[in-house]
């Protein structure tokens, strides 16, 4: 472990080397308004003939609180580094002469555009359908584009009311709302409309999409993004004729678990054929060039908690499935065959760290870069790959590399460079422990920027959220403005964590929270062997799992000072009816509460209320639909009862993802800090001079209690707020 | 085996004085007979609150009635002579209240600069109308001072949140619109059903010159003040309170205190543990008499009736067991006993309470009888009957049988309205338990016939069933069905033993009352046993929800407000102290019976297709609660639908149009699964124009924090507390 570390610690300084002239400059502490200039980079994409990069860029709007992005365009050795067009999700077309993108048009919400790539630079919008399309694939000749898109399906007639003596003009009440659906509402979106998505068909020069799927159905494709429910993922064969798709065609489709395959559809004809006959969680198919072979990803169907994805190719006609590669972390991200067909490209997060891997048709798999980093490949050319990198002092970068020679990574574009040239980040040390069961954990240290040893600081031990999350090389905003605030941030990745193999990831089966537990707490051992923690200022925080485990803590230890669970499940038994998804349960409990409650008792935090002498600040966000507010609710009454010290902060227009909103990511930052430091002993860390200076504002007594603002549209997630740790239901 | 009870006679008096009372509408009996249309609720009106002058010669009172258009309830102030005539609008407003000389009457009405405020009209020909408070919260409970120059009033005093809870955001720019900063919450309790977010601060006592001018706060520190009056030397107030650490942890306490008035000055009068409540000094101050009972830690407590000498000293009981919470609504003029409000085995009578010797009765009979004021020995009241909905009476306290109506609501919309009959029962469940209901019939009811059945259970295991008039039940029985509801073991007016039987047992043997009931109606010969439905709202949710999960008997069943996990309702209801009703533990300390009582761990028993309406703004049985049950069932696959209602707490029928979209909502989920013979016919109203259920996810939920006062029928619950 110790030359891993010596070799991130090298990375680290290369990194900071490369924004020139660093060293020089007077250096100050990250502070917290640094968060509203901040940016990063997203999807680039190569055009065919490997000359030009098109990438999306993502800042904060500090007027408006959310984040935006556009389309940018630069030259494949970096130059030429300009604005393009307003929009997301760039796609060249196969002869690279127009771009199909989504942005805002008529008649409402996100619309396919086509851009010609020629320097009249037209702008055609091609669809105009009432409801957004989304997962654009261009088809083999260019003629056409494929996309999925809602179909809506009304709520049966037989609700309607004869509601008598109602005048003209009247202004009443507004109707109920009537669900009669398993699942009827999404994190991130609200109250789900009813209907299905479906596969569509448009010209690429425009006109009526014709609708290439039917029926009712639901797939539960457990990568599939979650504001898609129906036909996803669907990839064109090279032949143009059909396309191969995901999705569950069963009648109660919303019952299953765990449970999508792969079909294929004749685009004329609609005719619909079921590939792959196997029960288990199989999605994301590629064609490959020839059209001869198919790829996908899954494992058979198991109740495990976690379970890696298996690699695998068939035969176009579904025959002849084989494994190709297994055991390399938990989703294999952005499949791409090699041109020559000979086998697959794709990223693969492991130990903290991403890379490429190739895994041949025949043979081993290999890893194509190295590097304690987060380095995914989006799009090739040939052997020319186009990338984003990001690493504990690295914000985000487009990078490209040779897929035969992947130690030679060209850094094209650095995120904040700027921003950062000035400013003195905290040192990331990575670290393993060995925990119970001799289990070896890995974690990472984030000091103040201007630590010494000889000192004692308090320590901040932030925990991921998802059992299964996974934190790693990439840069970290918020630990990094915690450690400028005077704290040791400790994250680790305890049992359960995704990347560390599917025996690791399985250690929480049927036992979260458990040993994830002795974990975290060995972690804050490790550290405090080190000698420089104050033992006095021991703080906990984390959302999601990570409150979840917070509020666990504070149940089994009286060792922290003061601790702030966010987005927390306190009571798994009124989860099961509120959570969004149900198939989150089926994750966490082989029985329902009414067949067996007993685990469901033994693995809530409430049931441990009784010994919690921390003070512990529970904050969630009004809207979330994952770990509802009455979580929270739940836990803060419970204290409060006992008169535990503890504040129910409710954030507002705020999902699951706190960070969401720019402003609520500072104001989380910084309750945090107002949390832990009311029972901080002793001297209080300074705060940073900007910070000194901001306005005090920030909160309400009292606010009418109905959230009406929808956040759906403006809510594109920041990649550059605090490390990527969500999880979605298989 | 049931003992029933005929009131065949009493019916009959009443559909007579029914008719004397439509003599207003000439010629009743000739005119059409129609049955009850969903359409006149809309055209109800109530009346409530009268209030006679102290020379006994004039009645102001409130009418309600419903705005059509804004879909909420409206009310004015009415007046009339003593007798009933010269019945006519005096002014918007509401809580009048005359001056102890009867020149004047001070009420509450929407004033500058927000909110209500306090009123003075003049009750002379001129009719000067003044505002006498401009506060920024709106007072409440005035009280004129006995010599009639001061009003006392209750009034929210805002508290901040400390201020170390501000954060040093970064600066923002010029004209940014950021997300509203979150709600920092550190109360117990921090919201409450029917309102909404719970404003910090509390209520305090405060006293205004009767000619308008400052007013001023008696009564000081973070607790609640509540239900002030005047002691007859106009020195001080006596009023009840909880001036304690920690109050807002008690449970079931609340003592009588005084303050004085010029100094401010505040003592305890009374030194007891328990939920000592609304103090009301007699006519020479000497004595005050005050409701409550010693600390105990029952379910169900009758409250007793007490007085005290003016100081707190020698506290005896003058009544008890005569109902949850007999109301002392007027000392007798000579100071020898107080008159009561008691509800009994669903009836409500006028009592008296003589400082030495026996309660008795003063007024009998089948129905929901209150006094609200006295002027010598005329009272003027308030009386509800099956058939009545509501009207004002007076009568003398020497001949209580000769009771007077003056003003009877509804008589006209009613005169060509054919009712159900309504008929009390009683029957025997398990432990020979005698319980009481009633049935509602079709009607033009024919016993050879065979009807599907309805049972309706009340909200909050205390509540009470009664005489009143009840539309809902009316309406259900003018398309066809055989209503039935009944006051299970928990409820009030039966004792203290029958109200506590639930005491840490609810729902337990309250089921076997309400099978028991429906077995004693089907043993009547006229109920179609393949369509027995069953619905309930709060208490009646839990209660509907625990009847599905053990039985299979019902066709249909609809769970309103309901709550289903007894473990995720203590974090989630709007006031922790519900839970100590309900449970000995909490579920951390011990959670056996909470999973035991909660009708979510019997969900897997569930055939029944069950229906789950919850008004969303719910925060006494929150929405969640009905969720965890959709959801339960739904995995289950046992046909199910989840109704949210819109702009609707606990009480869900509120807005009106809400009472409607229950009434029809009930039924069209029954009849998706009524066996056999046609759908009962539903009445004929709007069915044109059928009004589309409208957007489903994009609806502004638009709140009327004007509306007020709930629906029908009053079988609702509190909680027995430190002060409100």
């Amino acid at each position: 472990m110790t030359p891993r570390r010596a070799a991130a610690a090298a990375f680290a300084v290369a990194v900071a080397l490369a924004c020139p002239a660093a060293a020089q400059q007077a250096r100050r502490p990250l502070s917290l308004d640094m968060y509203l200039e901040w940016e990063s980079v997203q999807d680039p994409q190569l055009s065919p003939d490997g000359r030009q990069i098109v990438y999306t860029r993502s800042f904060v709007d500090p007027v408006n609180d959310r984040s935006q992005a556009a389309l940018w365009i630069m030259n494949a050795d970096g130059s030429r580094n300009r604005f393009l067009v307003d929009g997301s999700s760039p796609r060249w077309s196969p002869d690279g002469t127009r771009i199909a993108f989504l942005a805002p048009g008529n008649p409402r919400g996100r619309q396919i555009f086509v851009r010609w790539m020629d320097d009249e630079g037209a702008v055609s919008q091609v669809t105009r359908g009432l409801e957004a399309p989304s997962e654009l694939e261009w088809s083999p000749d260019g003629r056409s584009i494929a996309f999925v898109t809602l179909v809506p399906e009304p709520l049966d007639r037989f609700w309607q009311l004869n509601l008598p003596g109602r005048p003209e003009g009247a202004r009443w009440t507004a109707p109920p709302l009537i669900e009669d659906r398993l699942n009827y509402r999404r994190d991130g979106v609200g109250w789900t409309p009813r209907g299905f998505q479906h596969l569509f068909v448009v010209s690429a020069d425009g006109g009526t999409p014709r609708q290439v799927t039917q029926g009712s159905f639901q797939p539960t494709s457990r990568t599939q993004t979650r504001e898609s429910a129906g036909v996803t993922m669907a990839r064109w064969m090279p032949d143009g004729r059909s396309m191969v798709f995901v999705s569950l065609l069963v009648d109660e489709a919303q019952y299953t678990w765990r449970e999508s395959t792969v079909y294929s559809v004749d685009v004329a004809s609609g005719a619909v054929r079921q590939l792959l006959d196997r029960r288990g969680p199989f999605e994301n198919p590629v064609p490959s060039p020839d059209g001869r072979l198919i790829a996908f990803q899954g494992y058979e169907w198991t109740d495990a908690h976690y379970r890696e994805n298996e690699l695998y190719v068939m035969n176009r006609d579904g025959s002849n499935v084989r494994t190709i590669a297994r055991e390399l972390g938990q989703v294999l991200d952005n499949v791409i065959w090699a041109p020559d067909g000979s086998g697959l490209y794709f990223n693969a997060s492991m130990k903290g760290a991403q890379n490429v891997w190739f895994a041949p048709l025949s043979g081993e798999p290999r890893a194509v870069t190295t590097g304690a980093h987060m380095l995914g490949m989006s799009t090739n050319a040939g052997i020319l790959a186009v990338g984003t990198r990001s690493a504990p002092q690295l914000p985000g970068s487009i990078v490209t590399f040779d897929l035969k020679r992947g130690d030679e990574v060209r850094t094209l574009y650095f995120a904040n460079a700027t921003l950062l040239r000035d400013t003195k980040l905290g040192d990331v040390e990575e670290l393993w422990y060995r925990s119970v069961g001799d289990l070896d954990v890995q974690g990472w240290i984030v000091k103040p920027p201007d630590f010494d040893p000889a000192k004692r600081y308090p320590l901040m031990l932030q925990i991921h959220g998802c059992a299964r999350g996974m934190y790693n090389f990439g840069f970290d905003f918020g630990a990094q403005e915690h450690a400028a605030n005077g704290y040791v941030v400790l994250y680790t990745n305890p049992r359960g964590s995704s990347g560390y193999g599917s025996r690791f990831g399985d250690e929480v089966y049927q036992a979260f929270p458990g040993k994830d537990y002795d974990d975290l707490i060995a972690g804050v051992d490790t550290l405090i062997g080190r000698g420089y923690v104050d033992e006095r200022n021991l703080f906990v925080q984390g959302a999601s799992g990570g409150g979840i485990l917070t509020a666990w803590i504070v149940g089994h230890t009286n060792k922290f000072t003061a601790a702030v669970a966010r987005s927390m499940v306190a009571d798994w038994v009124s989860w099961v009816g509120t959570v969004d998804d149900t198939r989150w349960y089926f994750e966490t409990f082989a029985k329902l509460p009414w067949e067996d409650p007993s685990g469901h008792l033994e693995r809530s935090p409430l049931m441990y209320a009784g010994n919690v002498t921390t003070p512990t600040m529970v904050m969630t966000g009004e809207l979330d639909l994952t770990a509802p507010i009455s979580q929270a609710e739940e836990f803060y009454r419970a204290l409060k009862i006992r008169k535990v010290p503890t504040a129910m902060v409710r954030l507002t227009d705020s999902y699951h993802n706190q960070g969401a909103r720019p402003s609520n990511f500072m104001r989380g930052q910084l309750y945090m800090r107002n949390w832990f430091e009311r029972f901080m002993v002793g001297e209080k860390p300074a705060t940073n001079g900007a910070m000194q200076q901001a306005r005090l504002e920030g909160f309400d007594g009292r606010r009418d209690s109905a959230v009406t603002r929808t956040l759906a549209d403006d809510l594109a997630s920041m990649d550059a707020g605090p490390t990527r740790t969500e999880c979605v239901a298989q | 085996m049931s003992a029933v009870r005929s009131i065949a006679a009493l019916r009959r008096a009443i559909a007579l004085s029914a008719l004397v009372l439509g003599a207003a509408a000439p010629v009743v009996a000739q005119q059409p007979i129609k049955p009850l249309s969903l359409a006149a609720y809309l055209d109800m009106e109530s009346v409530s609150d009268p209030q006679l002058s102290p020379d006994g010669q004039r009645i102001v009172y409130s009418r309600r009635w419903v705005d059509k258009m804004n879909d909420r309830y409206q009310s004015s102030i009415w007046i009339m002579n003593a007798d009933g005539t010269r019945n006519r609008f005096l002014m918007d407003g509401s809580s009048p209240r005359w001056s102890p000389d009867g020149t004047r009457i001070a009420f509450v009405a929407a004033g500058s600069p927000r909110g209500r405020q306090i009123w003075i009209r003049w009750m002379d020909e001129e009719g000067a109308t003044s505002q006498i408070t401009r506060l920024l919260e709106s007072p409440s409970s005035i009280e004129w001072s006995p010599d009639g120059k001061t009003i006392a009033f209750q009034a929210f005093v805002p508290e901040s949140l400390d201020s170390s809870w501000r954060i040093p955001l970064p600066e923002r720019p010029e004209g940014a619109r950021w997300t509203a900063n979150p709600i920092i919450e550190d109360r117990l309790n921090f919201r409450a059903d029917g309102s909404g977010w719970s404003p910090r601060g509390h209520q305090h006592l405060f006293v205004v010159s009767a000619e308008g001018g400052t007013p001023r706060r008696l009564t000081d520190g973070s607790w609640d003040h509540t239900a002030a009056r005047w002691m007859p030397d106009g020195r001080s107030l006596v009023f009840q309170s909880l001036r304690t650490p920690d109050a807002e942890w008690a449970w079931r306490e609340s003592t009588i205190y005084s303050v004085d008035v010029a100094s401010g000055a505040i003592r305890q009068l009374l030194n007891r543990k328990g939920p000592f409540t609304a103090p009301v000094p007699s006519p020479d101050g000497r004595l005050i008499a005050f409701g409550g009972h010693d600390w105990v830690d029952a379910h169900y407590w009758e409250n007793e009736i007490y007085v005290m000498n003016s100081d707190g000293s020698n506290v005896r009981a003058i009544a008890r067991e005569l109902g949850q919470e007999p109301e002392v609504a007027a000392w007798a003029p000579d100071a020898s006993g107080v008159y009561l409000n008691v509800s009994v085995r669903g009836a409500q009578n006028v009592w008296f309470a003589p400082v030495q010797g026996e309660a008795r009765a003063v007024t009998t009979g089948q129905h929901m009888l209150s006094l609200g004021t006295m002027s010598g020995t005329t009272v003027l009241g308030m009386r509800e009957a099956p058939h009545e909905p509501g009207s004002i009476v007076s009568f003398d306290v020497r001949r209580p049988a000769d009771v007077r109506t003056l003003y009877a609501s509804n008589a006209s919309l009613l005169a060509d309205v054919k009712l159900g009959e309504v008929e009390e029962f009683w029957y025997r469940s398990v432990d020979n338990l005698n319980v009481q209901g009633w049935i509602v019939k079709p009607p033009d009811f024919d016993r050879a016939r065979r009807y599907p059945l309805m049972l309706q259970i009340h909200g909050c295991a205390r509540g009470m069933y009664n005489f009143g008039f009840d539309f809902a039940a009316q309406e259900h029985a003018a398309n066809g069905y055989v209503v039935v509801y009944t006051n299970p073991r928990g409820s009030s007016g039966y004792g203290s033993e029958f109200g506590n039987q639930t005491y840490h047992a609810f729902p337990s043997k309250d089921y076997d009352d309400l099978m028991a009931g429906v077995d004693t109606v089907i043993g009547r010969g006229y109920i179609d046993q393949r369509n027995l439905f069953v619905h309930g709202s709060s208490g009646g949710g839990v209660l509907t929800g625990w009847i599905v999960g053990h039985t299979q008997r019902f066709t249909a069943a609809a769970a309103r407000a309901m709550v289903s996990d007894w473990m995720s309702w203590v974090g989630t209801v709007d006031d922790a102290r519900w839970y100590r009703e309900t449970f000995a533990k909490y579920p951390w300390e011990d959670p056996t019976e909470h999973l035991k009582r909660s009708p979510l761990m019997y969900v897997g028993n569930v055939t029944t297709p069950t229906l789950v309406l919850t008004g969303e703004l719910d925060l006494r049985t929150p929405i969640s609660q009905a969720e965890e049950f959709y959801r339960a069932l739904k995995m289950r696959k046992v046909p199910t639908a989840m109704v949210r209602m819109a702009d609707a707490y606990h009480g869900h029928t509120n807005p009106p149009s809400n009472f409607l979209r229950v009434q029809l909502l009930l039924r069209n989920w029954f009849e998706r699964y009524a066996v056999g013979g046609p759908r009962v016919d539903t009445n004929g109203d709007g069915l044109a124009a059928a009004p589309s259920l409208g957007p489903v996810n994009e609806r502004a939920a638009s709140l009327d924090p004007d509306s007020d006062v709930p629906g029908p029928r009053g079988v609702e619950c509190v909680v027995k507390s430190n002060t409100q």
